[in-house]
C-alpha cells in the first residue's frame, strides 16, 4: 500500500464525512439526501485523488448495501412490531403501565431510556435497542427527540461487550494478541467504559430535567454506573464475552429495591423545568383521560418479555446458537484493488449472514406471536374501536416508515464501504498518526473509533477497520498496545451516538423521520466531550 | 416527473429498489468479469442501478426545490 499521506489526500479523506455532517446538522437536509450526497462526495474523491477504478467503487458499492442488510433486517420486524403495538393500543397499555410503577417521572425515564437499554444492548444489537425503546419513552410521554437521544447516549458503554461479546470477539479475529495483552486491553477498555456510563447516566438525567434533576438524581445515577461500570471487572473474570450482560442484567434487576427507596417511589416536587418531557402527554398521564387500552400492562410488555428471553436463550445455550447459526448466506466478490495499492482480497461469501441467529428473526419471530396473540384477543379491533379510527393497516404503515427508514442506512453503510476500498479511511487513521507525538496520539486514539464508528454506525465495524492500525501505531510511538486498543473500543463505543444509522433507527421508530439533525445536535457535544474525557483517561494511563 | 418526485413513497421506494437491486448485479457482474468472461454487462447494469439510486435522492430535491413530500405520504 503506497498511500499518499499529505495535507492534501488527508483533507479530501475526512471531506465525505464533513459534508455528511455539514448536510444533516447544518443545511438540515433528511438523512436520505443527505446520505446520497455523502455516497456521491466519497465517488467523486476516490475516482479523481485516490486512483479507484470505477469497478472497485462498484464493488465497494454492493458490499455497502449487503452490510446495510444486517441493519435492515432489524429495523423492519422492530418496525413491523411497532405497527403491531401502536394498532392494538399496546403503548398506550405500556405508558399507564409504566406511570404506575413509580410515581417519579426521572426514575422511569432512567429505567427505560437508560437501565433497559443497556440490558438489551447486552444481548441484542444491530441498533435494536433503540428501535425498542425510543417509542416506548414516547409513549412514555417524552419529546421524540429526545426518546431517540436519551437511549442512543445511555447504552453506548454497552457496546464492545455487548451483543454478547461480537466487538471483543472481532477485535481477537483482527489483531493477534498474547493472552495478557488481551486481558490488560479488556480491563483498561472497561475502566475507559465505567466513565462513558457515568457520563452517560449524568447526561440522560440532566436532559430530564437540568440540574435540579441532577442533584435529585445522582445517587441513582452512581448506583446503576457503578453496577454497569465496574460489574465489568467481575464479570471479566468470567468471561469477557458476559462483560456487559452480567452488569446490564445486575443493573436491570437493582431497579425494583431502587423502585421501593421513597426518593425514587415518589414525584420530585423539585424539578421543575423538564424539557424532554411533552407536556401534553403528561396532561394526558396525569388525568388519566384518553381511550382505555384493551389489554393489562403484563400483556403489553409481553412481547419485549419474549424477546429478551429469545435474545438470551439464542445466544446463551451454545447448540442453538450453534444450530441457527449453521445456514448462512453470502454474495461472492473478486478482489479488488487501486492505483495505490490498496488490495481487497476476493471473498466466495462476502460477510455471511446467518439470518436464523441474526437479532432480526427473534424480533420476526416476536412480532409473528404478538400478532397471532393480539388478533386472538381481538385487541386491534377494540383498540380502533375506542379510539373511533379507520386502520389503514400494518403493512401500509410499515412501509411507510420502514423505506425512508432504509435508504439512508443503504447509503451511509455504501459510503463507509467505499471510504474504505477506495484508501480513504486508511488515509485518514495514517494522516493522524503521521503527525501526532506519542502523547498526542494517546490522547487521539479514541478519536479513530469515533470516526470509524460514525463512518459505519457500528462499534464492531470501526474496531475491525482500525484495531490492527492501532495496534501498529502503539508499537511505532512506544506506547503500550493494550492502552490504545482499549482507547480504540472506548471510541468506537462513544461514536455510535453520532452514528447515522443509530439515529435514523431511533427517528424512524420515534415517528421523527426527517428531523435526524435535531438528534445529532444533541448527541453531538456529548460525543466530543466523552471522546474528549476518555483521551485525557489514555494519556493517564499511559504516563501515571 | 416533478410530481411523482414530490411523492416521498415513490421517490423513496424506486430509490431502495435500485440500491437493492445493485448487490446481486454487481456480484455476478463482478465475479463473471473476474473468471475472464470479458466486460460483464451485469457489472455495469449493477453500477448504474446503484448510482441511479443514489442520485435521485438529491435530485429530488433540486428538482422540487424542498424536500417537501406530497400530501399522501404526510
Amino acid at each position: 500500500m503506497e498511500l499518499p499521506i499529505d495535507l492534501l489526500h488527508w483533507t479530501l479523506a475526512v471531506l465525505p464525512i464533513a459534508a455528511l455532517a455539514f448536510f444533516m446538522i447544518q443545511l438540515r437536509w433528511t438523512a436520505q439526501q443527505a446520505g446520497a450526497m455523502g455516497v456521491i462526495v466519497v465517488a467523486v474523491i476516490a475516482l479523481a485523488f485516490f486512483r479507484t477504478p470505477a469497478e472497485t467503487l462498484g464493488v465497494a458499492g454492493a458490499k455497502g448495501v449487503w452490510d446495510a442488510i444486517f441493519i435492515l433486517l432489524v429495523i423492519w420486524p422492530a418496525l413491523l412490531l411497532y405497527q403491531f403495538m401502536v394498532r392494538s393500543g399496546g403503548y398506550e397499555a405500556m405508558r399507564r403501565g409504566i406511570t404506575a410503577m413509580s410515581r417519579n417521572e426521572l426514575f422511569i425515564v432512567v429505567a427505560l431510556g437508560w437501565v433497559f437499554t443497556s440490558f438489551l444492548q447486552s444481548v441484542d444489537g444491530f441498533g435494536t435497542p433503540i428501535a425498542i425503546v425510543a417509542p416506548l419513552l414516547v409513549a412514555f410521554g417524552l419529546k421524540p427527540v429526545y426518546a431517540v437521544v436519551i437511549p442512543i447516549i445511555a447504552h453506548v458503554w454497552a457496546k464492545f461487550f455487548g451483543t454478547l461479546g461480537v466487538g471483543w470477539l472481532a477485535t481477537l479475529q483482527v489483531v493477534d494478541l498474547d493472552p495478557g495483552t488481551a486481558m490488560a486491553t479488556a480491563v483498561e477498555s472497561s475502566v475507559m467504559l465505567t466513565l462513558t456510563a457515568l457520563m452517560g447516566g449524568l447526561t440522560v438525567v440532566w436532559m430530564y430535567g437540568r440540574w435540579a434533576a441532577v442533584r435529585h438524581g445522582w445517587p441513582l445515577v452512581l448506583i446503576l454506573a457503578g453496577i454497569q461500570g465496574l460489574g465489568q471487572f467481575p464479570a471479566l473474570l468470567v468471561d469477557p464475552v458476559l462483560a456487559a450482560f452480567l452488569p446490564a442484567t445486575a443493573a436491570l434487576l437493582a431497579l425494583w429495591p431502587l423502585s421501593r427507596w421513597k426518593r425514587f417511589a415518589e414525584p420530585a416536587p423539585g424539578i421543575v423545568d423538564r424539557p424532554a418531557m411533552a407536556s401534553e402527554a403528561l396532561a394526558s398521564s396525569a388525568a388519566g383521560t384518553g381511550p382505555q387500552p384493551p389489554m393489562s400492562t403484563a400483556m403489553a410488555f409481553f412481547p419485549y418479555i419474549l424477546l429478551s428471553v429469545i435474545a438470551v436463550l439464542t445466544s446463551v445455550i451454545t447448540p442453538l446458537a450453534d444450530l441457527l447459526g449453521r445456514f448462512t448466506v453470502g454474495f461472492p466478490f473478486p478482489a479488488v484493488g487501486t492505483g495505490y495499492g490498496v488490495e481487497t482480497e476476493a471473498e466466495s461469501a462476502f460477510s455471511a449472514l446467518a439470518p436464523l441467529s441474526h437479532p432480526g428473526a427473534g424480533l420476526l419471530f416476536t412480532g409473528l406471536v404478538t400478532w397471532l396473540v393480539f388478533s386472538a384477543r381481538g385487541y386491534f379491533r377494540s383498540w380502533q374501536v375506542q379510539k373511533e379510527t379507520q386502520d389503514p393497516g400494518a403493512l401500509r404503515g410499515l412501509l411507510a416508515s420502514a423505506i425512508p427508514a432504509s435508504v439512508p442506512i443503504v447509503t451511509f453503510l455504501v459510503m463507509a464501504s467505499m471510504m474504505n476500498h477506495s484508501g480513504q479511511t486508511a488515509t485518514m487513521a495514517l494522516g493522524i498518526s503521521a503527525v501526532a507525538p506519542a502523547a498526542v496520539y494517546a490522547f487521539l486514539a479514541n478519536g479513530i473509533g469515533v470516526v470509524g464508528a460514525f463512518a459505519t454506525s457500528s462499534q464492531t465495524s470501526s474496531n475491525v477497520l482500525f484495531s490492527a492500525l492501532q495496534v501498529n501505531m502503539a508499537e511505532l510511538k512506544g506506547l503500550p498496545v493494550s492502552t490504545v486498543l482499549a482507547a480504540q473500543s472506548a471510541g468506537a463505543s462513544i461514536g455510535n451516538a453520532v452514528g447515522p444509522a443509530n439515529v435514523v433507527m431511533g427517528a424512524s421508530t420515534a415517528g421523527i423521520i426527517g428531523r435526524e439533525g435535531d438528534i445529532l445536535r444533541k448527541t453531538l457535544p456529548w460525543t466530543l466531550a466523552a471522546a474528549a474525557v476518555t483521551g485525557i483517561v489514555t494519556v493517564v494511563m499511559v504516563y501515571v | 416527473m416533478t410530481h411523482l418526485l414530490r411523492s416521498k413513497t415513490f421517490y423513496l421506494g424506486v430509490s431502495f429498489v435500485l440500491l437493492l437491486a445493485s448487490l446481486p448485479l454487481i456480484s455476478a457482474g463482478a465475479m463473471a468479469e473476474a473468471e475472464g468472461a470479458g466486460t460483464s454487462a451485469l457489472l455495469w447494469a449493477g453500477t448504474a442501478s446503484g448510482a441511479l439510486g443514489t442520485l435521485v435522492l438529491p435530485l429530488q430535491r433540486f428538482l422540487t426545490g424542498t424536500d417537501r413530500t406530497g400530501d399522501e405520504d404526510e
